[in-house]
């Protein structure tokens, strides 16, 4: 029984590999192969589910297989089967076969139906693997899939202004709540001195002993977790991603938005709930947060004009109830509480477009005139800031993007050539002191490896704000990479076979964007930053092959660059406080300046007008 | 609306006929008229013909436009496609939360429809339906911006008189007689076929008109 678990995951990736072979012009076979695909894992999943019942609903783990074991980095893909999986895999297994049937007939005739159904799979993908797995590093390979095939069926209508930017404010905090799970799984690295698998955590007395030892560590994982779900779950000051997501097609916001990437967070609390029980510190902060959650958003829900944002600021407020009720440890009743709003909003959303026809009828026949009761200041002031979504979009981006940005725009006015020369001597400097690490003493080498990574967080933030050509951004992260990689190789020096896999990934995803930004510029001339090209228009294969080098760039999990990632991280002794925060805001960074390079170039509203283009507000 | 096809609505619709049931007789349309049934002999004056045209022009003619404007510029002037639209507050619909509100037809209904201007066809003196399109401002305006077509069969002498700068012009229609056929069947089944579509028998273009032969 404990092997069929690794199925799960092979099932859709096989169904992924299926779809991305097909022809773009084979509407019956791409559906097809959805529905066989989401089937063929129904079928598994009630076959397993009748015998794991039957044995008594045992906790099952197995460490499939070992991608890299050296001393103190063991890099293994875990899966994992409790009642948590069997529940999130039911819902989310009966879900895409809904959706996959629906959209059949749904995305008929629209350009972009392989694209659609390939997004699908790869979501199938990402959620499944996340579902079943053992361990964080397994998480968060379905974590980040699950990210990107979000963002790509958000910015599913790519040729239109609006889709593409929100796409860019949804990955952005998506990309948040990554770097918070990068932290999570930094600091356990440093609690337990391994990679650790979720059964373990239900070893309750090594457990409790640990957290003991090491209570603020432990408290910073527990924190750490829960920012990472509550951007996931849009948990107040997070919830306003979830209305701006709404721009693809109806079926794929029902699946994901409504019901199942939504409640994501909530798994990963749900199976982290071992470690994170025992700080009541965090569960109170749950709570609280929770709480909050359910009473704004439902103030919010109650304003909003449009039915789709309605139902996913509806969805939001079960979502902060459902934290409450798992913080405080009734799991049974928040598996229950998820599977009845997944299959609601999945619902709600899919029939939301007919709401005129039955809607209208009852509001003009049945009126009921607002009751008197509250003072009219209050009533005022709740509506105002419900509609403006407590602000919480302006909040992001005042605080959180823009600062950044517009110190990158400071970086971007130094004189090119004396910072070339400055970068040059310090890139020569950190070699020598990386090859010679013995010869200076433990300070020098924090001190300089600090420096690198201040230097690395400087270019991806140029990069950031980069507008005038997008090979220099490219360029820029490219540098990014090389001192991050520069700054950990100098703090504790990387045995230089890693070293030499970590950069060879890097070269070989850089060359591959640089040339074809370079083939682009050929063609298109103007390769700018300032406005939104729409080349996706006219060279779709270019598109897919910017994008897989940026994926790989940002260490996706389509290369060693992942578990290399990981690996590096691990260098980073735990005492280092400001090497791994700029460490982290260096990869939280590089993600969002690389989609952003992609989508300026690749996405929104076609320049060239020799075909219809919509209005840049519609 | 949440079934984004078949979107039939007033699909493919052309034609308006005002006048008696005999001038359409055995004449195959496939559908695509409008046929009211008046006889000009039992309202010489053109009294009933003010309220028989009057809604003929927003109503059947602001049709075709609306399926005209969406065809020809969708993406500025029609809806777009229908897939990510979002109710906004029971008045109309917009592309998901910040989007400006869509006005015209979406994609999915556009796609079997002609861009054709309505094409009316009365049966009365032309010097009668003058008068009664210049009645009123808001008729005539359908008529003196060629937002439609009008055509008038001239009793008296069995002549078409087209509508054009303000006055009724003889005109000569390009073919003398329609093709004959059996049954609309075999027609549709000799036809170019639709390439994707759910709907049995439909044909790439629209049929012409054919005279039914029913021997």
């Amino acid at each position: 029984m404990v092997e069929l678990i690794q199925f799960f995951a092979y099932i859709p990736l096989f169904g992924f590999a299926m779809s991305v072979m097909q022809n773009k012009k084979q509407e019956k076979s791409l559906a097809a192969i959805l529905i066989a695909t989401a089937l063929a894992q129904f079928l598994l999943l009630a076959y397993m589910l009748f015998h794991w019942i039957r044995a008594g609903i045992p906790n099952l783990d197995i460490r499939q297989f070992t991608v890299l074991d050296t001393p103190q980095f063991d890099f293994y893909i875990d899966f994992y089967f409790d009642k948590t999986t069997a529940v999130f895999l039911l819902v989310g297994t009966i879900l895409t076969l809904l959706v996959s049937v629906f959209s059949k007939y749904y995305i008929h005739r629209e350009e972009g139906y392989k694209r659609y159904f390939n997004n699908i799979q790869l979501f199938f993908f990402g959620f499944s693997l996340l579902i079943v797995s053992g361990n964080f590093e397994t998480l968060f390979i379905g974590w980040e899939m699950v990210g990107i095939s979000s963002f790509l069926l958000i910015s599913f209508y790519r040729d239109r202004y609006l889709p593409v930017k929100n796409a860019m404010k949804v990955v952005s905090l998506y990309r948040l709540g990554d770097v918070f799970l990068i932290l999570a799984m930094w600091f356990n690295h440093h609690l337990w001195h391994s990679n650790i698998s979720f059964s373990q955590l239900t070893d309750t007395i090594t457990l409790t002993s640990k957290i003991n030892e090491h209570y603020v560590l432990a408290l910073m994982i527990g924190f750490a977790l829960f920012l990472g779900a509550s951007v996931k779950s849009a948990i107040f000051p997070f919830s306003s991603w979830v209305s701006r997501a709404m721009e693809g097609p109806s079926s794929s916001s029902a699946i994901f938005y409504g019901s199942l990437s939504i409640h994501l967070g909530i798994f990963l609390l749900l199976r982290t709930y071992p470690f994170w029980e025992q700080l009541t510190i965090v569960k109170v902060v749950i709570i609280v947060f929770g709480v909050i959650t359910c009473i704004t958003s439902n103030t919010i829900a109650s304003t909003q004009p449009a039915v789709k944002t309605k139902i996913a600021y509806a969805s939001i407020t079960q979502i902060g109830l459902i934290s409450i009720e798992l913080a405080l440890g009734w799991h049974n009743l928040a598996l229950l509480h998820f599977a009845g709003n997944a299959f609601l909003r999945a619902y709600q959303i899919l029939v939301s477009p007919s709401v005129l026809g039955y809607l209208i009828h009852n509001q003009l026949f049945h009126f009921t005139p607002r009751k008197e009761g509250l003072p009219n200041r209050l009533i005022n002031t709740m509506y105002m800031l419900s509609i403006k979504e407590y602000n919480m979009d302006l909040a992001h981006y005042h605080y959180l993007w823009k600062p950044f940005k517009k110190f990158g725009t400071i970086l971007g006015k130094l004189n090119p050539q004396v910072s070339m020369i400055i970068v040059i001597v310090l890139f020569g400097w950190g070699i020598y002191l990386d090859i010679n690490t013995s010869d200076f003493s433990e300070w020098v080498l924090d001190l300089f490896a600090i420096i690198y990574s201040i230097l690395s967080l400087l270019f991806i933030l140029s990069s950031f704000s980069e507008r005038a050509s997008g090979k220099n951004a490219w360029n820029k992260v490219m540098a990014g990479h090389l001192f991050i990689t520069l700054s950990i190789s100098v703090n504790s020096h990387i045995p230089y076979g890693y070293l030499f896999l970590y950069l060879g990934c890097i070269a070989f995803f850089g060359i591959l964007g640089l040339l074809s930004l370079i083939n682009l510029e050929k063609t298109e001339k103007d390769i700018s930053l300032h406005q939104y090209h729409g080349n996706s228009y006219e060279y779709s294969g270019a598109a897919v092959v910017f994008l897989i080098a940026c994926l790989g760039l940002v260490g996706f999990p389509i290369s060693p660059l992942y578990v290399g990632l990981d690996l590096l991280l691990t260098y980073i002794e735990s005492h280092q406080y400001f090497l791994i925060g700029f460490t982290a805001l260096s990869l939280l960074f590089i993600e969002i300046s690389l989609l952003r390079i992609y989508t300026r170039l690749f996405c929104g509203q076609h320049k060239k007008t020799h075909h219809p283009i919509a209005y840049k507000s519609s | 609306m949440f079934e984004p096809r078949p979107e039939l609505g007033h699909g493919s619709n052309a034609l308006c006929v005002i006048g008696r049931r005999s001038l359409t007789k055995d004449l195959f349309l496939d559908r695509r008229a409008f046929l009211n049934s008046y006889d000009y002999s039992s309202d010489p004056e053109g009294e009933l013909l003010v309220n028989v045209i009057r809604p003929i022009g927003p109503v059947c003619g602001g049709i075709n436009l609306e399926y005209y404007f969406s065809r020809i510029d969708n993406h500025k002037l029609g809806a777009g496609t229908k897939l990510p639209h979002n109710v906004m507050g029971l008045i109309g619909v917009a592309n998901s939360s910040d989007g400006d509100l869509r006005p015209g037809l979406p994609v999915q209904m556009i796609e079997v429809h002609d861009p054709v201007r309505l094409l009316i066809i009365v049966e009365h003196y032309p010097e009668i339906v003058l008068k009664t399109i210049q009645s009123a401002p808001e008729i005539y305006e359908w008529y003196i911006n060629e937002w439609v077509h009008l055509v008038v069969i001239n009793p008296a002498d069995k002549l078409l008189y087209h509508f054009a700068n303000g006055q009724f012009l003889h005109y000569d229609p390009l073919h003398g007689e329609a093709e004959q056929m059996h049954h609309p069947h075999q027609v549709i089944a000799n036809g170019v076929e639709m390439s994707s579509f759910e709907i049995e028998d439909a044909t790439r273009e629209n049929l012409p008109v054919f005279r039914i032969n029913k021997k």
